[in-house]
């Protein structure tokens, strides 16, 4: 006779295995995974929870946000474990009665009880995976010249890391570069606090062969990647604009517009003082009659077109340079 | 965490219950009833907003990227929904995402993307920008924004250059427009609009080897201003010299573009080694190759104000190149080798070809003859060599040694082309295509002194040699005639710089300190009369002149300098809740080789922060932002000797007449902002922004030589009127949680910008030179307002 007892444990194992049908369906549209992945993650967990069995959810920082990102993806065999990076940290794991505290991990990676490992050591600990690519030439570049590691920038323990995410990339990098944050405040620059244009369009932080971390070879590559039209190259080339854009341009930000270090005349009068007018003083004279610019009783009060709004540029206006035939005074 | 123990006896249905029990854990993990907080933590958290913005004013300058630049009522969305078996340790390895911000604006990002995370990946992203411009700009022009041909209403008439009124400011040619021209200025909306789409997929072969493509394809519309000088040779309309030269009208140059690029990567990573060969692809493409425009300023008589033009033969018609299309091919190679650990290897390699063979304009009115092409068939090979060796395997001690090189190797061909200038002056001009190497060495080393502290010693060795291939030269200057190759064309054929620096780091506990210095000095060969043979101006000026520059002018970028600089940092965590930081830097140059040009200049920024935790969920912080730079230039005038002729031009090092013009430079920018979190049990997190921006730039001119300078009709010495910025932004936004799903947000923000610039005096009816036609441009000052109210939904 079936006792009832059986007939509930028969009927809990019924819905069990009817659930974890459902779930795993719902959970996974795609055909079975099979053992092998399972296995790993199962495997993965297991080593994690030496360090979760502690650091839970109850945890104020949400270090199990990790498992939303790429290095939580249990299924993968690179997937680290907590003490891939942070160390096997045998002397943490034992504790130590006599002691106040329970000794540090083996790798710290930001303060808190614990002093931060050094960050040469730290970065090495991404560096184990994370090594060529985009951080060929991470050593003896800026920023590890300067004492930044990995997660000085990254945060992996959050949903998000935020220096991967454009709308929160510059807040990360102004932490420190507060001169540039500075700089994207002005009336004329790239669309950086929209998050439109970020540091990481232009620059490779990891390291680079080109000029102040920039992405490419040469300051006028990085920026014909948004600039092609003045890759030319032109019948009639301007040379300091042939060599480096930021020879008349400082990209991020200006009080003159588009995003130039000076205004016409006066920067064109950096390096011409012989042709036309380029010889030729101004000062409020600039500013035109509302600056006082006034005539006399034969002569009214006229302007130049030398000297006022553009200057130089109101004829000189192909200054990037020209493929007219008739351009060789970028007239045309 | 969770436990599957239960108390049951041990018999065959305990055992087949635990049997189920332990098939039931083989299952995705996510099945079983999983604690809330440990899902809400590995699982994505997905949102969809929906807002409502309202702006209260329109402005160009306040929407100028954020799409918010007309006044109104709209709706933006925001979404984020993540999915796949990778989420909640599950052990798949999916993953998917759509994402959208500020759906619904002209500033929208749309992405899509899926990965079978260590096989494969795909990615699409849709990416709009509008730039807007201005939107106060006039033009009397007709042809719309994106237009490349303007034409001019049919009562426009002429404007006579010469014309004089018997008012107490004499109204002179532009400056005095008739009624029925004013009436014909329209304000336009300036703008270029971005569509952006980028297209990624990456494969791995296995765990070593993996191919990356990624593809973009940026479509450009719309338009930028560009002045334009007409020329008084056109012929058309009325003879040769009907017309006013070096008339200038502001243009909406159109914006035809399409950019497609694409990389193509095939990566190896092995356990000591790493490698990367890629060919990427740029071409660009210009819907134009010119635009055209009608030039209505006449000649006129200056004693009878009558003007010699009609409009018999329609408008004095002129066209300006557009930016021709072009293409790029590069190969690249980069990698790496681990000798041991502490000994690594890295560089690389790029080869590229940038092609450009657009048809020129056809203008016969600009030119003696017709061009020697149809095209320039222009060639740029561009090659780089890098690598950089460092060593760790000394206690303390890190080293590295690098090399690079990049050169720019313009292969285009040269020729004679026999032009004419705005004023009809006819020139014989000689295209110089520009090649330039640049050669560094560096070697840096960096000693541990002690645990906390770190010093660092750095030199850097550069060359750069300029030159030009095959340059013509043409043996006269004023009819066309043969020609031959071999002329230089530059001034400063290259310049060497060593430059030394030094980095002391402390860093213990809580506090960092970093200070620094560099000295750099440049020596550039420099062969004032190296442009002899190219200049035009031969039968004006001798053949010592440099470049039509005075003998001694040096342009700054390429000029001997020595160049120092200072930095220093410190930062300091008080305690748990109180953090500062300090940092500045100064720099300098000087051009000691320049009699004229540059002389020098200086820098400096100072930056100071603080951020104070007042409570377990409130923070506020405090910036301030310091940034001075300051320009010093000397330039020869004319006037030196009694004409400017071959005679009086000579080989001075230093004219007699020499005015110095200095660069003043003025920013500062503050902010603080607070957040506070779980006010109202809780549910509610607020957040205060508030940051000030102001810039001042200013030109000082000394005309020593000059006694009138600084009278009313000449004003050219003095200060120049300044060039001033205020910008304030206040934001603030509530987050309201009303339940675990959804979450109500409010925002305000306040944006204003004060600006005055003397650029735009020029430009306003009344005010303008004689011969530029007003736009009436204003310099973009705003107050706006705008509110917004979000829905979020999460699950």
């Amino acid at each position: 006779m079936i006792s009832l007892r059986n007939l509930v444990v028969a009927g809990l194992l019924y819905a069990g295995l009817a659930i974890s049908n459902a779930a795993f369906a719902a959970d996974n549209p795609l055909p079975d995974i099979g053992p092998t992945q399972q296995t790993l993650a199962q495997e993965s967990l297991k080593k994690d929870a030496v360090c979760t069995r502690c650091h839970d959810e109850s945890e104020s920082a949400p270090i199990l946000s990790l498992y939303q990102t790429k290095h939580g993806v249990r299924g993968d065999a690179r997937t680290p474990n907590c003490q891939t990076c942070h160390g096997t940290s045998e002397k943490h794991l034992a504790g130590d009665p006599a002691a106040k505290v329970r000794p540090a991990p083996d790798v710290v990676f930001k303060k808190g009880v614990y002093e931060k490992t050094d960050d040469r050591d730290r970065s090495a600990q991404c560096l184990t995976c994370h090594k060529g690519g985009m951080r060929n030439l991470w050593d003896g570049a800026q920023h590890q010249n300067n004492g930044v590691a990995c997660n000085d920038c990254h945060k992996v323990h959050r949903p998000t890391d935020p220096v991967l995410t454009k709308k929160t990339q510059t807040e990360v990098c102004f932490t420190c570069h507060k001169e540039q944050r500075a700089d994207s405040h002005k009336i004329s620059a790239h669309p950086i606090e929209q998050g439109k244009v970020v540091c990481s369009d232009c620059h490779n932080p990891h390291g680079s062969a080109g000029p102040k971390l920039l992405k490419k070879n040469t300051v006028t590559e990085t920026c014909f990647q948004c600039h092609a039209e003045k890759r030319g190259p032109m019948l009639w080339e301007h040379q300091p604009v042939a060599e480096d854009c930021t020879n008349c341009h400082t990209p991020h930000g200006s009080n003159i517009t588009p995003l130039l270090k000076s205004r016409a005349p006066f920067l064109c009068q950096e390096c011409h003082d012989g042709p036309h007018n380029s010889k030729t003083p101004y000062a409020a004279s600039v500013g035109g009659i509302q600056s006082g610019l006034k005539g006399t009783a034969t002569a009214p009060a006229n302007p130049g077109t030398n000297q006022a709004g553009r200057a130089c540029m109101n004829c000189h206006v192909m200054v990037h340079g020209s493929n007219s035939p008739a351009g060789a005074l970028f007239q045309r | 965490m969770y436990s599957t123990k239960k108390d049951f006896p041990v018999s065959l249905l305990t055992l087949s219950v635990q049997a189920a029990l332990a098939a039931m854990a083989a299952a995705p993990l996510a099945a079983l009833a999983q604690d809330d907080d440990v899902a809400a933590l590995t699982n994505p958290t997905n949102t969809v907003e929906l807002s409502v913005v309202h702006v209260n004013k329109s402005s160009d300058k306040f929407g100028e990227y954020s799409g918010l630049n007309k006044a109104g009522t709209d709706a933006v969305g925001n979404f984020n929904v993540r999915g796949g078996t990778a989420y909640g340790q599950n052990p798949g390895t999916l993953r998917w995402g759509v994402n959208g911000v500020d759906v619904g604006t002209t500033a929208q990002t749309l992405n899509a993307n899926v990965a079978n995370q260590g096989q494969w990946k795909l990615g699409l992203t849709y990416d709009e920008l509008q730039h807007n411009i201005t939107d106060s700009y006039q033009t009397p022009l007709l042809g719309g924004m994106g237009s490349n041909f303007f034409t001019l209403p049919a009562n426009f008439g002429i404007i006579n250059s010469t014309a004089v009124t018997n008012s107490p400011n004499p109204a002179v040619g532009t400056r005095n427009l008739s009624a029925a021209q004013l009436g014909d200025l329209q304000t336009r909306d300036v703008e270029t609009n971005r569509k952006n789409t980028v297209f990624t997929v990456g494969y791995n072969f296995n765990s070593r080897l993996g191919l990356q493509f990624d593809y973009n394809h940026l479509e450009q519309s719309g338009a930028k201003l560009i002045s334009s000088g007409s020329s008084s040779a056109t012929t058309g309309a009325g003879a040769a010299g009907t017309w006013a030269g070096e008339a200038i009208m502001m243009l909406m140059n159109p914006t035809n573009y399409l950019t497609d690029n694409f990389n193509l990567a095939l990566n190896y990573a092995g356990d000591k080694s790493y490698l990367s060969a890629s060919y990427y692809n740029s071409q660009f493409r210009d819907g134009y190759n010119s635009v055209s425009w009608p030039n209505p300023i006449g000649k006129g008589s200056a004693t009878t104000g009558a003007t010699t033009t009609t409009l018999g033969g329609g408008y004095q018609s002129n066209a300006l190149s557009t930016m021709p299309s072009n293409s790029l091919n590069q190969l690249n190679l980069n990698g790496g080798y681990n000798f041991r650990p502490a000994t690594k290897l890295a560089g690389g390699m790029s080869y590229g070809r940038n092609v450009q063979n657009n048809a020129y304009i056809n203008d016969p009115s600009m030119m003696q003859s017709p061009a020697p092409s149809a095209s320039l068939n222009g060639l740029v090979e561009t090659k780089n060599v890098n690598f950089k060796l460092t060593d760790q395997s000394i206690k303390n001690l890190s080293l590295s040694a690098g090399f690079k090189t990049n050169e720019r190797d313009n292969n285009s061909p040269s020729n004679a082309y026999y032009m004419l200038d705005l004023g009809a002056g006819k020139r014989t001009e000689v295209d110089t295509p520009f090649s330039n190497r640049k050669t560094d060495f560096d070697l840096m080393g960096d000693y541990r002194l002690s645990k906390d502290q770190n010093l660092r010693a750095e030199y850097t060795h550069e060359d750069i040699n300029r030159w030009c291939n095959g340059v013509t030269l043409a043996s006269s200057y004023q009819t066309p005639a043969a020609s031959s190759k071999g002329a230089g064309c530059v001034i400063v054929t290259g310049s060497k710089e060593d430059k030394f620096g030094l980095n002391y780091r402390f860093k213990s506990g809580d506090l960092n300190f970093s200070a620094g210095v560099s000295h750099a000095k440049r020596d550039s060969s420099v062969d004032h009369n190296a442009l002899t043979a190219l200049n035009d101006q031969s039968t004006v000026l001798p053949a010592t002149v440099n470049a039509s520059n005075y003998a001694g002018f040096l342009s700054y970028f390429d000029a001997s300098r020595i160049e120092n600089q200072l930095k220093a940092s410190l930062n300091y965590q008080a305690n748990d809740k109180l953090s500062f930081s300090l940092g500045g830097r100064y720099s300098s140059d000087n051009y000691f080789d320049s009699t004229l040009g540059v002389q020098n200049g200086h820098s400096a920024s100072l930056n100071f922060e603080t951020s104070y935790n007042y409570s377990q969920n409130g923070v506020a912080s405090f910036y301030a932002t310091q940034q001075v730079r300051y320009i010093n230039s000397s330039s020869g005038a004319s006037g030196n000797g009694a004409t400017d002729n071959a005679a009086t031009y000579s080989a001075l090092v230093a004219p007699t007449n020499i005015f110095t013009t200095g660069l003043t430079d003025r920013d500062q920018t503050y902010g603080v902002n607070v957040r506070q979190k779980g006010l109202l049990k809780g549910k509610l997190d607020i957040s205060a922004d508030l940051s000030v921006s102001t810039g001042n730039t200013g030109y000082q001119n000394l005309v020593p030589y000059l006694s009138t300078c600084a009278t009313p009709n000449t004003l050219s010495c003095g200060d120049t009127p300044g060039i001033y910025s205020r910008t304030i932004s206040l934001k603030l936004r509530g987050e309201y949680k009303i339940d675990k799903k959804s979450t109500v947000m409010v925002g305000y923000m306040f944006q204003s910008l004060l600006s005055n610039d003397y650029y735009y005096n020029a430009y306003q009816t009344g005010y303008t030179p004689s011969t530029l036609l007003p736009t009436n441009q204003q310099s973009g000052t705003y107050k706006v307002n705008v509110i917004t109210v979000s829905y979020i939904y999460t699950f």
